[in-house]
């Protein structure tokens, strides 16, 4: 015997405490033989009646195989949901910052249909080096609503202002009325005094499309929104935006009108130095002089002239069905058009690609999810067994 | 290999149930007597020793063959639900019966034999007490399942080398509290 020694014996060295421990075994009862063997024997299928005693009878419980998919599976729909909100929201917020990207000047065609457009105000660079107050309106109508917008915006407007205000009139009408809806546009100009600058018109019979018009308008200033509305109102024609916007160029104009009145003021202080001179010298002098002035005055006079055109009239553009209904190309019917070798090749690609991108997708969820429910799964099992450890040690 | 491994699967489960309860036979016995050595109530090791056959039958398709043998892997089985069982004792804290006292049943049943005889089992079931749980399982691990000390590893989660020097440890204690002078 070696008591102290560490080194584990071999089988046989226990012999001694076999039969100790052999003399004190327990053994079972025959009556909890008996019922174990019969419930073996029924291969643990339950009997009829009361469970009998040991018997685990649990069948609404989940299976323990079914635990780590089940996990799983709440984690993964957890997940989508997570993700999925969280895509929607930004989708959300996307939409709601979008028009706040658009130029204002731009047409908003994604607006209510209200009749109310948006209008906004905004300091620009002036070409001439002066800031410029620019104000623009849009409106647009899927209707044929009236173009109530720039009511709204001659209002922004202080009275005694020098602006120069431009507008554009998108309208549509059916394919075959573009010609007559181009008569119609003419009269309004001449009712209203104004000019035809330029414009195209394609009429088109076909119902497929093609019918267009465009127009470049000079209106007097006064009568723009006068125009506007005869224009909208136009047989067969629907409103599908309106467009104002507007410069204020009062500082240019008092500018320029003070650099005139400077020049003028020039020549009449010169002329009166002609008058005085007495010598050939000083009165070539005067005179080239005066010629730079007359200069300066004609120049002046020609910007103001213009600035003051821009000022009493407006442009207007106008364009029918501008994106145009259109044209439906008849594709001629292939022979071959039914079937071939590179349009199944590239379907099968495409389905090839598509199957690769959902499985991708899958898997970029699938595995952190499994990765966590495995993780979720193991700490459980040492948890437990800690537990089960901790039981026997505490056990008397 | 596995216990329902085999090539059809009518002889996969066939086969399968065959072997369990050729398990089953050569294990009972010796299942409970591990289970009551852990739990010193009869009621409650029968109870759990029906509970330990009942897991192994629905999780025999789980079986590894290369991780030890079935009778490992049994008492595996049997060892957690005793230790589920001891869990359960403590969550209930109080209990309306205090378990049987095995050793005073066993006493009973001794009455009829050798007086000698009765006072070696005695000391026996004496010293047997007086071991820690851990090493009082160790014992019946390896005398009343006959587990090897590669087993005794697989069962209790340690190295076989461990196993083997906890085992010594506890037959040695074993040993001397018989041998002590009373």
């Amino acid at each position: 015997m070696r008591p102290f020694d560490e080194i584990p014996f071999g089988e046989s060295d226990y012999s001694d405490v076999a039969l100790l421990v052999a003399s004190v075994r327990e053994w079972p009862a025959d009556d909890f033989a008996r019922d174990l063997d019969a419930r073996v024997a029924r291969r643990f299928v339950p009997e009829a009646g009361p469970v009998a005693r040991g018997q685990t009878s649990r069948p609404s419980r989940l299976p323990r195989w079914a635990a780590g998919p089940a996990v799983a599976l709440v984690a993964g729909v957890v997940a989508v949901v997570v993700v999925f909100s969280g895509g929607g929201g930004a989708a959300v917020n996307n939409a709601a910052s979008g028009p706040s990207l658009v130029d204002h000047s731009q047409h908003n065609t994604k607006a209510a249909a209200a009749t109310h457009g948006t209008s906004t105000r905004k300091l620009l660079p002036s070409t001439a080096g002066y800031g410029a107050l620019s104000t623009s309106s849009s409106t647009s109508n899927s209707g044929a609503a009236g173009v109530s917008g720039a009511a709204s915006f001659s209002a922004a407007v202080a009275p005694g202002a020098k602006q120069i205000r431009s507008a554009q009139l998108d309208l549509s009408t059916q394919n075959v009325h573009v010609n007559q809806v181009a008569q119609e546009i003419f009269s309004v100009v001449g009712d209203v005094h104004g000019t035809v600058l330029s414009s195209h018109i394609t009429t088109a019979t076909q119902s497929s499309g093609g019918g267009y018009a465009s127009f470049s308008l000079s209106i007097p200033t006064g009568s723009l929104q006068n125009a506007m509305t005869e224009l909208s109102r136009l047989h067969y024609v629907g409103v599908v935006s309106s467009d104002n916007s507007s410069q204020n160029v009062s500082h240019q104009y008092n500018s320029d009108q003070r650099q005139l009145s400077d020049a003028e003021a020039l020549r009449t202080s010169l002329l009166k130095q002609l008058a005085a001179a007495t010598t050939e010298q000083e009165i070539d002098s005067i005179k080239a002089q005066l010629k730079l002035a007359e200069q300066q005055i004609n120049s002046w006079q020609s910007t103001l002239g213009s600035l003051q055109h821009r000022i009493s009239y407006s442009n207007l553009s106008v364009q029918v069905n501008q994106n145009g209904l259109p044209f439906v190309p008849v594709r001629k019917k292939h022979p071959a058009s039914g079937f071939t070798i590179g349009h199944a090749g590239h379907d099968a690609l495409r389905v090839l690609v598509v199957s690769a991108g959902v499985a991708l997708i899958t898997l970029a969820v699938l595995i952190p999810v499994g990765l966590v429910a495995a993780l979720l799964m193991w700490l459980w099992v040492w948890l437990r067994q800690r537990r089960r450890e901790h039981a026997l040690d505490v056990a008397s | 290999m596995r216990l329902g491994a085999a090539t059809r699967p009518s002889e996969t489960e066939n086969e399968s149930w065959e072997r369990f309860e050729a398990l089953y036979r050569s294990s009972r016995d010796d299942v409970y007597a591990y289970v009551l050595t852990l739990l010193g109530d009869r009621a409650a090791a029968e109870d759990v020793t029906a509970v330990a056959f009942e897991r192994a039958y629905r999780r025999r398709r789980t079986f590894d063959r290369h991780r030890g043998d079935e009778r490992g892997w049994l008492f595996g089985i049997a060892r957690n639900a005793a230790l589920d069982e001891l869990r359960r004792r403590r969550r209930t804290a109080t209990l309306v019966v205090d378990p049987e006292d095995v050793s005073e049943d066993a006493l009973a049943a001794d009455g009829d034999e050798d007086e000698d005889e009765v006072v070696r089992r005695a000391a026996v079931r004496e010293a047997l007490a007086a071991l820690a749980p851990r090493e009082r399982e160790l014992i019946a691990l390896k005398f009343h399942a006959g587990l090897t000390n590669a087993e005794l590893a697989s069962v209790l989660g340690v190295s076989e080398s461990n196993a083997g020097t906890l085992l010594h440890r506890a037959v040695q204690k074993l040993r001397r509290a018989v041998n002590a002078p009373v």
